[in-house]
Order: C-alpha cells, then sequence, then structure tokens
C-alpha cells in the first residue's frame, strides 16, 4: 500500500502514497448488505483515508474502483475547474476534498452504465495489501500478489470492526513495519492461478512457466495487472 | 563549553509543548485542528499507535501494546520512545490499574477531526456552496502559491537579513525586533542599535523550519506576557498582524468598491482572509527544506531561489566558492570562512583554523557547519559518493575537538573501603547499573555519576545491615564525597 521509490533507504518523515484498490462489483455488495452495506464501508475507508493523510502533511492517496469489467480513478481526477471550494471550518481541509470527491465519484460510477474503457494499472513497484471483507472463497490470485509483493492478505472476521482493522493492520508504513508485529498471514496457495478466470489451474507444471500460461480467451488487459505484480 | 547539538527543530517544539501544564495541554487537545497539528509532530511509531487506539474500545495493558512491536531492541527501543513521549504530552495516560487509554478529550476530537464531526461526511452532502467571493463586488484574486511563497520568502528573509545587518532590507516589524531581542538572538549595544549575538550566529545556520519555531516558541512566551490582559479577539487578530510580518500568513489589502447611488467608493482596508504561506503549513511536516520546495515549484526562478538550490563548492585543499550573490548567504558564510575575493556571482573563500575557531568561540557547533555546507552543497558536489571532501569535514571536527579535550562530568567519590573485598562488590553492583564514572583498584576509589549515587549508596547500606544482622564485624565504610 505504502510506495517508496528505494527500498534499501525507508526513512522516517518519507511520505507515502496510499493507493487503494476498492472492489466496487455492485452484485457483491448488494449481497453483503446485510454483513457491510457499501455505504457503511465506504464511511470506514474515508475515516481510514484520513488517517492515511493525517500521518504526514505530505502523505497522499489514490483510489480506484474496480468496477465490473473497468476500473475507474475516483481520486485524483484531473479537473479545470478547482477554484470551487469551499472552506469548511469543521474539518480539515484536504480531508473535505478528497472525501467530497470520491463520494461524488462513486455515486457517479454507480449511476452511469456506460463507463468509458480505461485501465488505470501500471507497473505499481510496492507492496500489495489485501483486505479481503466478504465472501467466502479465498482469492488465491490476490492472495499470490499479496505474498510476492511482500504485502498482507487479511480476511476481515468481523465486517463491523472494518475500521479499527484497517487502522491496526494496514495504516503503517513501510518505516513502522520495521517495528512492528502485525497480523500473520494465512497460508498462501503457491497453485498457479490463471488471471483472467482467478482460478487455480490444476495441471500444475513449473510454476513460473504456468503463472505465465495465458488462458485461451484471455485479454491483455487483465495480464497488465497481473506483469505488474511479478515484475517486482 | 559550547555543547549545542544541531537540534532537529522538533526538539524545541516538544522542549516547550513538554514544559506546558497538563491543564494547556488539555486545552490544546480540546480543538481538532490542534489534536492533527501536535499528532504530526510524534515519532512515526508514536502516530502509529495512537491510530491503533484511536478507535479502539478494548481497555490495553502496555504489555498488550508491546504485543504489536517485534521483539528486537530496536523496535523495543522505538517502542519506549514513542510511549514515552506520548505520555509526556499527555496523550497517552497510565491509569491506576496499570492500563493505558488515550487522553480522553484527545481522542474525542482527533476522531472528530477525522471524521469531520459524524454528519459531515455522510452521502447527502455533495456540493459545494459558492465561493463568497464570486456574490461580494471585490476585485481582489485569490492569491497562488507563488505569490505565497514570494510573500513567505521576502517576510523571512528580511528577518535574517536584519540580524546579519546587510544593508539593503527595510526594517522588520516592531513585533520581528521584540522576539530577536527577547530570544536572545540579537542584543542592544550602547547607542549603536542591535548587534547579533552567539545564540543568533548559530539560529543563521539552522534550517529554516527550526528557525521559524524557535521564533514562534519564543514569540508564543512574549505573547502570554504581553497581551494577557487583552480580549481574545484582540490578541488573535494581533497575532494574526504579527504572523503575516514573519511570512507565516498572507494577508491582502482589499479594495473594495461600494456602489451607493452612482457614487463609487473605492475603500482599501485589510482583507479579512488570511491565507497561510507554505512556511506555516509545512511547519510540522518532518521535511525540513521548505525554501527549496517552494522555489523548485516555480519556473521563473530568480536569483535567489537558484542559490537555495545549492551553490557552495568545497575543494580538498579547504578552497570554497559560492556561486551567490545574496548578502545573506555570503554574510552566514563569512561566519566560519575567510572570504578573498567577490565577483559579480561568486564568491571564493577559505576556510582555516583560524576561521573555524571563530566559529566555534561563536558557539557555531562544527557539526553544524558541515550540515550547512551539505544542505547548501552545489548541485555539481552531489555527484561525487561523498558529498563533502572528508578531509575538510574530519579537520573541521578536529578543530573542534581542539577545543573540548576536557569533558567535566559531575560525580561523587566513594575511598576508604576496609577492604579490596569490600570495593570489588560495590565496584561490581556500579558496574551492572552502568554508573561507573572512574575507578582505581590500588586506591580503592570509585567515581560513581550522579544519577547512580542514590541507587549506589542504598546498596552499600543495605550491605552494611546485612553484616550487621550476620552478627559480623561492620568492615565497609563508604565516603559520598562530590568531586570533579
Amino acid at each position: 500500500m505504502s510506495v517508496l521509490k528505494d527500498t534499501a533507504t525507508v526513512n522516517e518523515e518519507d511520505a507515502n502514497l496510499l493507493v487503494l484498490i476498492i472492489d466496487t462489483n455492485p452484485l457483491v455488495w448488494k449481497q453483503s448488505q446485510s454483513v457491510l452495506p457499501l455505504k457503511e464501508a465506504l464511511r470506514h475507508l474515508l475515516v481510514f483515508i484520513n488517517a492515511h493523510l493525517a500521518l504526514k502533511h505530505d502523505n497522499d492517496v489514490a483510489i480506484i474502483a474496480s468496477h465490473i469489467g473497468v476500473s475507474k480513478f475516483l481520486y485524483p481526477i484531473p479537473t479545470s475547474e478547482n477554484s470551487d471550494k469551499t472552506i469548511f471550518p469543521n474539518m480539515y481541509q484536504k480531508f473535505r476534498v478528497i472525501d467530497e470527491k470520491v463520494i461524488a465519484n462513486i455515486c457517479a460510477l454507480f449511476e452511469d452504465a456506460d463507463i468509458p474503457d480505461n485501465c488505470p494499472d501500471k507497473g505499481l513497484c510496492i507492496p500489495i495489501d489485501v483486505c479481503k471483507v466478504y465472501g467466502k472463497d479465498t482469492p488465491v490470485f490476490l492472495q499470490q500478489a499479496s505474498h510476492i509483493t511482500g504485502g498482507k492478505y487479511l480476511k476481515l472476521d468481523k465486517a463491523q470492526g472494518l475500521l479499527q482493522f484497517l487502522m491496526i493492520a494496514f495504516l503503517p508504513d513501510r518505516y513502522n513495519k520495521k517495528y512492528l508485529c502485525l497480523p500473520g498471514e494465512e497460508k498462501v496457495d503457491f497453485g498457479a492461478a490463471c488471471f483472467c478466470h482467478k482460478k487455480i489451474i490444476d495441471d500444475k507444471i513449473d510454476v513460473r512457466v504456468s503463472q505465465t500460461k495465458w488462458a485461451e480467451d484471455g485479454d491483455l488487459k487483465s495480464g497488465l495487472v497481473y506483469n505488474s505484480v511479478i515484475s517486482n | 563549553m559550547p555543547t549545542v547539538v544541531v537540534a532537529h527543530f522538533k526538539t524545541n517544539i516538544y522542549e516547550y509543548l513538554e514544559a506546558l501544564q497538563k491543564s494547556t495541554l488539555d486545552k490544546l487537545y480540546e480543538e481538532p485542528a490542534t489534536c492533527l497539528a501536535i499528532f504530526r509532530l510524534l515519532p512515526s511509531l508514536a502516530r502509529q499507535l495512537v491510530m491503533s487506539l484511536l478507535f479502539s474500545t478494548q481497555v490495553m495493558s502496555k504489555a498488550d501494546l508491546r504485543q504489536w512491536i517485534k521483539n528486537d531492541k530496536e523496535s523495543l527501543l522505538k517502542f519506549e520512545e514513542a510511549l514515552d513521549k506520548l505520555q509526556k504530552l499527555h496523550i497517552m495516560i497510565e491509569q491506576e490499574n496499570k492500563t493505558i487509554a488515550l487522553n480522553s478529550s484527545f481522542k474525542q476530537k482527533f476522531q472528530e477531526c477525522l471524521t469531520g464531526g459524524g454528519s459531515h461526511q455522510s452521502f447527502g452532502k455533495l456540493y459545494n456552496k459558492p465561493h463568497r467571493h464570486s456574490q461580494s463586488n471585490s476585485s481582489h484574486k485569490l492569491p497562488d502559491i507563488k505569490l505565497l511563497d514570494d510573500h513567505a520568502k521576502t517576510k523571512w528573509e528580511e528577518i535574517l537579513h536584519f540580524m546579519v545587518g546587510t544593508d539593503r532590507m527595510s526594517l522588520p516589524g516592531a513585533s520581528v525586533l521584540k522576539v530577536v531581542t527577547k530570544a536572545n538572538l540579537m542584543r542592544e549595544k550602547e547607542g549603536k542599535g542591535l548587534e547579533i549575538t552567539n545564540k543568533g550566529f548559530q539560529f543563521l545556520l539552522q534550517d529554516v523550519n527550526t528557525q521559524v519555531w524557535a521564533f514562534l516558541i519564543q514569540y508564543l512566551d512574549l505573547a502570554s506576557e504581553d497581551y494577557s490582559v487583552e480580549g481574545l479577539t484582540d490578541t488573535q487578530r494581533q497575532l494574526l498582524d504579527d504572523l503575516t510580518n514573519y511570512g507565516l500568513i498572507y494577508r491582502p489589502k482589499v479594495k473594495i468598491y461600494i456602489f451607493d447611488n452612482s457614487f463609487k467608493y473605492n475603500v482599501v482596508k485589510s482583507s479579512k482572509r488570511y491565507y497561510p504561506t507554505r512556511l506555516a503549513t509545512t511547519l510540522t511536516s518532518g521535511n525540513s527544506a521548505i525554501v527549496s520546495n517552494t522555489t523548485s515549484n516555480n519556473p521563473a526562478d530568480d536569483d535567489d531561489s537558484a542559490t537555495e538550490q545549492g551553490f557552495i563548492i568545497v575543494e580538498t585543499n579547504y578552497k570554497l566558492y559560492a556561486y551567490t550573490s545574496s548578502q545573506l548567504q555570503i554574510s552566514v558564510l563569512n561566519l566560519f570562512c575567510n572570504l578573498q575575493f567577490q565577483f559579480s556571482n561568486m564568491v571564493t573563500a577559505e576556510i582555516t583554523r583560524e576561521s573555524v575557531r571563530k566559529a566555534l568561540k561563536h558557539g557555531i557547533t562544527a557539526s553544524q557547519i558541515i550540515s550547512y555546507l551539505t544542505s547548501h552543497a552545489h548541485p555539481q558536489m552531489k555527484k561525487r559518493p561523498a558529498l563533502l571532501p572528508s578531509t575538510v569535514v574530519d579537520q573541521i571536527q578536529l578543530w573542534e575537538m581542539e577545543l573540548n579535550r576536557l569533558i567535566i562530568t559531575d560525580c561523587y567519590l566513594y575511598k576508604d573501603f576496609r577492604t579490596f573485598a569490600d570495593y570489588e562488590v560495590v565496584l561490581k553492583h556500579a558496574n551492572t547499573l552502568g554508573v561507573v564514572v572512574w575507578s582505581n583498584d590500588s586506591k580503592r576509589m570509585i567515581g560513581i555519576a550522579e544519577a547512580g549515587h542514590e541507587r549506589v549508596k542504598a546498596f552499600i547500606k543495605r550491605k552494611i545491615v546485612q553484616r550487621r544482622t550476620n552478627g559480623g564485624d561492620t568492615t565497609s565504610s563508604a565516603g559520598g564525597t562530590p568531586a570533579r
């Protein structure tokens, strides 16, 4: 989650960029309505984002919604007009601006069925932490991704405790991770996962070979996500 | 003896905050904004601990907290340091039943700071109210970052220029003069106005963040004296005026047109709006090089900003070339170099034993000189593996050590042990406590550091009592004589 140019020098005062990818698949969120509605989850996430921004003045954040078939930046979005800032006495300006943008963009995302296709995922040279909020099956693909990049894969037991969970396990930057014991990972299934269908490929050949094996109808777009993971 | 270490800017503000009354601190924690500001000054691990506890409802003990920390020496050290700071600032409170909790007012207000007071960010409220400016008839433009940076820079440099006594500056505001004299950065010289002091010399070599903090803290001390009787709003207004003088805040002059029966009145007054400059907003961030940050954003670099990106070349033969025409920079260099020639865009100088000793006598330390040279090194220097020539760095440090051949430590002298065994037992115990400054076996004397005196004394008394109850003679006597 935290971006640092160079692993060798992790300084206490380095600024961190939090890249938050939210799975916004409406079908799944509808299923999870009784456990953790999207609205509630977003409220937790926004506080988490604010907490990250509060840690350091230079900390920044990028929020991406992984929607059906597309992913879209919720923040930052280049806008031509930025003069319509209003100062809210009750809230730190930066929190307010980002929170508003995220909420507005996520609303737009859910209203707009016909989203232009763009894939923002590029070579992210970072540890990927995964927090699974809802659902029974283990996303082997993401689990492997977090393992390879030195990130964490964690499953949330009590959905209502999302915020506290994020605060303890996902907020620490690389500097603090050197000193902290964080919740341990579950066993990682190293079975090769097909990156288009996210399913385990049964015939285990050499892991490296099978990991780069394309599913027959695999398209290049989802391949990009995957390649960026192993390029570390 | 100058024993001043190059203090990180946070040291200053910690000292100030820690010295505050508990009630004063509690008052600070009543505002979400001050909670955030103080929070950002904490060590990184302390910040993480606060965040982990902030929304937690569990009751934790110190041992529980330690579970979060890896079990190696460095981690535990960082942990203790973080806890210590949090407790000193009353953000974390250890209760009687050994549980640890966040200061309730801090917890509540900081939560509010992150959540926006709860209802603010709920889904309905998405769009902004129109900006007030679009409604009023003001001709005032919103200041951009460049304008704010320029304001900050000119105002702050005005102060520094004034201190080094370059003549091109205008006299800074009265409150600036008050602070520099009060902070003992400058002092009154009979009939000649103000003169820079040793402390002032040190001040000049520090980075901007440290300078600003030092200034603000002095100002706060002053302000509490000067304005406590006045009304609160007056105080605040005065504070804003003064901060404008320091370049921390920008306050535009506004022309307000009032239309009245076709007559146009043109009223000029200070705006009710204030804009904090980046000198102020980056105060709580750890990165100290604000000035170089700010200038790098201005594509239209003027002379001064180019010099701030690094202009000093030091050669192994102690020759120094500084590509600057700024009187301020030259005066600072003059603190520890012999200036030789000045050209239109550069000066040459030499670092000599005499010039460095002169600086050391003014209370400037070797590490301050080295860190100044490092942070202002020319980009060309940065291409080399070691930034500064090691000969020069070592030599400057050696010159400093010449002045510090003796280190004086206060200690208690224990002598007249009756037997060598007695002496040995005490020495061994003191060694485990790590408080032995000096010892001599043949003379049976031990020098114990002040910090350990009470514990060693208690140990010896315990031993004597033990002997007595065992029926033996009182064999040990210890003299606690303070010695240097």
